[in-house]
């Protein structure tokens, strides 16, 4: 079993997309924000994208990876997704387009999957390593790190990008509810070949009474310990609910070269 | 300054979320699709859509489509020649 190591983090909240024109908790509404707020590099497809994939590119292009160039792939990185809610912020939206006029809306009906996400993902980043999607609850982000971290220890795939992701539209009287967090998950050996510095090593283990607590949102807790720097510190540890404790929804496997079709289930 | 296409230019930028274009963006002469704004299949299905919600008009017949979407200009004069006589834009 390789080591594994986290080395970059990228975190979207509700804060930065919010739908101003439906959210009045604050005056005025909450400023959307555009994609040239995240990165430098063009991406003129962003606006197109429903919510899910907004925060989901959003959040791994603060990951920061090397830029590839047109044609050049990376077959050695895998993607996961894990998401409570999926896709269905936009199949209700597509269920509700049905009924208007002129019919059902080709575009939301290209986002009713939660694996879009992905595939958005990789295009971008030219990946082309196995992928998959995890629905499994309120930690289902937490469940695709876990996941990720294994096929790296495990020696699938030399990285892997772990995503926790979840969005909801606005509704007139509520605010959006919306996050992603994103890992780059690495092997400790290769790492350190290439002179780069882990931001965390981690001790992420069950729960030793199997529970979590629900307040504390495991992908939050790690994203402030990784942002503190308090992950290098002796004996930092972050729990996980027990396997047994998960109820999975859905595997979603996108596409898969090494074999491997399962995620995690329970 | 023709009306209806200044007001095909929003509707476009709207069904197809283009956030970051304008209408002053988007030239009525030139192409949507390829090297133009660049649209893809799914943005075609959505223009067909659009038209009908907007103007009433279904588009069934693929070579009709190609011409009518070849630019704004073209797609404003498909809707001129074929919406009911009272068929006013919203």
């Amino acid at each position: 079993m390789r080591r594994t190591v986290i080395t970059a983090c990228g975190c979207v909240d509700e804060g930065g997309f919010g739908n101003a024109r439906s959210w009045t908790r604050w005056p005025g509404g909450v400023p959307r924000l555009r994609w040239r707020m995240f990165s430098d590099q063009p991406f003129d497809r962003f606006g197109r994208l429903d919510l899910l994939c907004k925060y989901a590119v959003a959040a791994v292009e603060m990951l920061e990876l090397p830029p590839s160039t047109e044609g050049e792939s990376r077959p050695d990185l895998a993607l996961l997704l894990g998401s409570d809610n999926g896709s269905l912020d936009t199949d209700v939206k597509f269920v509700r387009s049905m009924h208007e006029p002129g019919g059902a809306s080709p575009t939301l009906f290209s986002y009713t999957l939660p694996s879009t996400a992905l595939g958005e993902i990789a295009i971008r980043h030219h990946i082309t390593g196995p992928g998959a999607c995890v629905m499994a609850g309120p930690e289902s982000g937490l469940l695709a790190l876990w996941e990720g971290m294994a096929w790296v220890a495990e020696g699938d795939v030399g990285g892997c990008i772990c995503v926790g992701c979840d969005a909801v539209s606005a509704s007139a009287a509520d605010a959006p509810s919306a996050h992603a967090y994103a890992f780059l998950v690495a092997d400790e050996a290769a790492v350190a070949t290439q002179g780069n510095a882990p931001l965390a090593r981690l001790a992420l283990s069950p729960a030793p009474d199997g529970k979590i607590d629900q307040t504390q949102r495991p992908l939050r807790q790690l994203f402030r310990l990784l942002a503190s720097g308090g992950g290098k510190a002796p004996g930092a540890a972050l729990y996980l609910p027990a396997p047994a404790t998960l109820n999975v929804l859905q595997v979603m496997t996108v596409s898969n070269p090494n074999g491997r079709s399962d995620g995690r289930t329970g | 300054m023709d009306e209806l296409v200044e007001t095909l230019k929003k509707q476009i930028i709207e069904a197809l979320s283009l956030e970051e274009s304008t209408p002053d963006d988007i030239d009525p002469a030139a192409a949507l699709f390829g090297a133009g704004l660049g649209l893809d299949s799914i943005d075609a299905l959505e223009l067909v859509v659009m038209v009908e919600k907007h103007y009433g008009i279904r588009i069934t017949e693929l070579e009709i489509g190609r011409q009518a979407f070849s630019s704004v200009n073209t797609l404003a004069d498909f809707i001129r020649k074929n919406r009911e006589p009272c068929g006013e834009s919203e």
